[in-house]
């Protein structure tokens, strides 16, 4: 089938995808549309480079195996077998969604069931602006590669979302609030009974449009949400785990030395591709069988996140995190589904524990370098131990290392939460499906601006 | 009647790993969308490679069943064909040209280490309709996109330099993100006193392209709902509508091949808001003035998003800006927002101290914050008419924001 040229390491990913998209915006049918399309990434390694074709021909991988051979230099045999030395050599059908593919059911059906949702908000008179959308992807991927004894046993697997987004806005003027109710899950028929979660997720939103009142900024003490939590753990920690960011780099390899203490004992943060959900990865882009890989276990540095050539760097093993948005795109080293671990106490009991301080229930946005930030959507003033009223604010800050070790608590309920519509960005590549969660996590010494 | 848009990208993709390339791309990716509107209804169809259009004009057809409402009038009778595509450079010279800038800049710091991404694109966009309606947008550009960072940091990345040009200039390169590397291992100190803040644009327009949103403000549901047609900014301050392809690296037509009249393209004048902007339906629905921002994927129905706008320039320098002979250039400011009032914050991971010609030190991490009505009112300086290279050949914002040390 194909004609792996001799000497040189390299493979091939096909990937097949079926696509839907309706939108419903102010009670009208916005937009419908579902494709299905094709595309080829190939890749060859001489031992100093990778070459890599992107192609829509899938008749045309041959050739392009070809002509990225021409554009090697000679191979360095020693640099390829260490690189293959780390790959896994999985073989064989793993394919769990075409039974249940969201492409058999019907455009119909979708806009059916995106129209029940769309029914909970279009006649809310305090509502002035509204959207609906359902979208669904159900991705098969086919990887073949030199290391094969039969070019033609390849690894086959697949991967499927369906999820709903409602956005809606309150008010107008100066005095507006919007918020997103979205929800993802690896089926059609899952997405049938959760009107009434949205239904309350609204009238949330309705209350803290009604009472929320600005806050002074200041320290306080935060407890975050799952979905907080587990954007805290993505954004904050997760890419720095991420190790191609320490090819060649003894400063970061030194900091971030295995075994190394680097937050509170009471955080454990995971990455795990097995997890249903949008960031279930079975195999990643090299044909990586996923892994649970721990990245701090009890406050203490386990482990990091790796393709083959950064394993191979590092004399580490693969972990199945080489990933790629699309066959327009190489794999490089992402997440998964990474979460906070939980813990022993009660939700209440975190909460009873916080004489003055502030939940952050739900976010709109969260970036972390050196310094953290969430952007809060909803949030509340915690006074002793009970939540009292809805408050506003931009964003809270604060340093990554001091705030992991500012973690006294976590609760004893573990949430992944998904999503359709959006993902993780790193570089050029964007959006890549993940998800995280985390139970209810308490941080003292926050900054509040 | 028929509708047809082609995207066309060939691409070579330079992955830079510590000063070495360690990865060449080659993409050559065809994307074919068509479109049958028929009795104020559309159908749309998409696919990639050597798709055959009968195919998926049937397939648009088909879907028109849906019933997905589209009841304007199509642009037509209009030939357009913009070439910005005289950037032609070979996978050599462009490997060749980057391991230059590489070298050199290995060679000036060797405690500097500079990763992520050197692309070369050359793009195509076609729209063609049965109403003699054919545009075409063709570009090539080099985008240079360098990730910093010290030998002793334990950071992802300390600094950042980033742009697009159409023209292949290593040796600016080599001396901007020099000048950067230089500036940013030069630490100095807020200086005393309200110090202008210089920024993107984007950083502080983007509350425009949620609250002037021709649907947002159609279903009075803006923050600015009540402000047409006042004097909301100051006199110096407008905003406007870019279509410019030599500016934007985009068509100079939209998704539904509308070209912004020249007398519609201002949404802010001289300090009072004039309209938001629209697409077709949009305009249509709510009884706005068209401004031909139609966005939309290739495949998709077209329909409003954002819109590429600009505030109009002050016809000075950034250095002639910079009354006190200094400013503070944001480089890096991720993790900021505004809240539903019109307060932006952000902190600041990266800042520099400039003159308006050269960086003059890095500053600590900051934060910065203030109100639109501010920060476009009394407290709003100007925008730079020269591009500063060294900030991604960008426009400069200039005004003012309190400022403290993080």
């Amino acid at each position: 089938m194909f004609e792996f040229p001799a000497v040189f390491y390299s493979d091939v990913r096909i990937e097949k995808v079926f696509r839907s998209l309706i939108r419903i915006e102010m009670g009208k049918l916005e937009e419908v549309k579902e494709k299905s399309e094709a595309g080829a990434f190939i890749r060859l390694y001489d031992g100093k480079r990778w070459y890599y074709a992107s192609t829509t021909d899938i008749s045309s991988v041959n050739s392009e195996l070809s002509q990225l051979a021409k554009l090697a230099a000679a191979a360095d045999q020693k640099a390829i077998a260490k690189l293959t030395a780390r790959m896994e050599k999985n073989n064989g059908d793993f394919c769990s969604f075409t039974s249940q593919s969201v492409a058999k059911t019907s455009l119909q059906d979708k806009i059916t069931l995106l129209e029940s949702y769309a029914d909970l908000i279009k006649n809310d008179s305090e509502i002035t602006h509204w959207s609906a959308s359902y979208s669904d992807s159900h991705i098969c991927k086919d990887i073949y590669s030199s290391l094969a004894t039969d070019a033609n046993a390849g690894l086959h697997f697949d991967t499927q979302t369906a999820g709903l987004r409602l956005g809606i806005r309150f008010g107008s003027d100066a005095n507006v609030f919007s918020e997103t109710w979205c929800k993802a899950e690896t089926g059609f028929e899952q997405l049938k009974q959760l009107q009434a979660e949205a239904k309350k997720y609204i009238e949330q939103a309705r209350d803290y449009f009604h009472r929320a009142e600005n806050i002074e900024g200041g320290v306080y003490t935060v407890i975050l949400s799952p979905l907080a939590a587990g954007i805290f753990a993505h954004e904050s920690f997760g890419h720095k785990s991420e190790a191609d960011f320490m090819i060649g780099d003894a400063a970061m390899l030194k900091e971030w030395q295995l075994g190394k203490k680097v937050g509170s004992e009471h955080l454990s943060i995971i990455d795990d591709g097995n997890l249903a959900g949008s960031g279930f990865t079975p195999f990643d882009d090299e044909g990586t069988r996923a892994k649970r890989t721990p990245l701090i276990e009890k406050g203490v540095l386990r482990g990091r996140l790796h393709s083959s050539v950064t394993a191979a760097d590092l004399d580490e093993a693969v972990t199945g995190n080489a990933r790629s948005i699309s066959f327009e795109f190489e794999p490089i080293v992402r997440m998964t589904a990474t979460y906070i671990e939980p813990g022993q106490i009660s939700k209440d009991e975190l909460f009873a524990g916080v004489e003055r301080g502030i939940f952050i229930d739900s976010v709109k946005h969260g970036s972390g370098m050196s310094t953290f930030t969430l952007a809060p959507s909803m949030a509340y003033l915690i006074e002793n131990g009970k939540i009292t009223k809805p408050v506003r604010f931009s964003v809270i800050t604060g340093n990554v290392m001091q705030t992991l070790d500012h973690i006294d608590a976590v609760s004893d309920k573990l949430e992944i939460l998904s999503f359709v519509g959006g993902g993780c960005g790193k570089m050029e590549q964007y959006p890549l499906p993940v998800s995280f969660g985390g139970p209810y996590v308490r941080v003292n010494q926050i900054n509040v601006q | 009647m028929r509708e047809k848009v082609v995207q066309q990208v060939k691409q070579t993709s330079l992955s830079i790993v510590q000063n070495s390339i360690s990865a060449i791309r080659r993409k050559n990716i065809q994307k074919t969308g068509c479109r049958v509107i028929s009795g104020n209804k559309i159908g749309v169809a998409g696919g990639l490679g050597m798709v055959s259009d009968n195919e998926l004009f049937a397939r648009a057809e088909n879907s028109l069943e849906y019933g997905v409402e589209y009841p304007v009038a199509l642009s037509s009778e209009q030939q357009l064909h913009d070439r910005l595509d005289n950037l032609a450079i070979s996978d050599g010279q462009i490997c060749e040209a980057v391991e230059r800038v590489l070298g050199e800049l290995k060679r000036r710091h060797p405690d500097f280490a500079v990763s992520n991404k050197v692309n070369y694109n050359n793009v195509s966009f076609s729209l063609e309709n049965e109403a003699n309606l054919s545009l075409s947008h063709n570009d090539s550009y080099i985008s240079w996109s360098f990730a910093l960072k010290s030998s002793t940091s334990t950071g992802i990345m300390d600094t950042f330099f980033g742009v697009v040009d159409r023209k292949l200039e290593p040796d600016r390169v080599i001396e901007a993100t020099s000048a950067i590397i230089e500036a940013y291992n030069n630490k100095v100190e807020l200086p005393a006193g309200q110090v202008p803040v210089i920024i993107h644009q984007s950083a502080l327009t983007r509350l425009f392209q949620r609250d002037l949103n021709g649907k947002i403000v159609g279903n009075k549901a803006s923050l600015l709902q009540q402000k047409f047609d006042q004097k909301v900014f100051c006199d110096n301050f407008s905003v406007k509508i870019e279509n410019d392809p030599v500016e934007t690296f985009g068509p100079r037509f939209d998704m539904e091949g509308a070209i912004c009249a020249d007398d519609l393209r201002w949404l802010i004048k001289n300090g009072v808001i004039l309209r938001p902007y629209t697409d077709k339906r949009t305009a249509q629905r709510y009884g706005f003035a068209h401004t031909a921002c139609g966005n939309g994927a290739y495949d998709g129905v077209p329909s409003l998003g954002g819109c590429n706008m600009e505030i109009e320039h002050s016809g000075k320098t950034l250095s002639e800006l910079l009354s006190d002979g200094v400013g503070i250039l944001i480089a890096i400011a991720a993790g900021g927002d505004f809240t539903p009032d019109g307060n932006f914050a952000t902190p600041v991971q990266v800042a520099y101290l400039t003159d308006g010609v050269k960086l003059l030190g890095r500053l600590p991490e900051l934060t910065i914050k203030g109100s639109l009505f501010d920060f476009f009112g009394n407290d709003f300086i100007g925008v730079s008419s020269d591009k500063i290279y060294l900030s991604g050949n960008d426009r400069m914002l200039v005004t003012r924001l309190a400022v403290e040390k993080l």
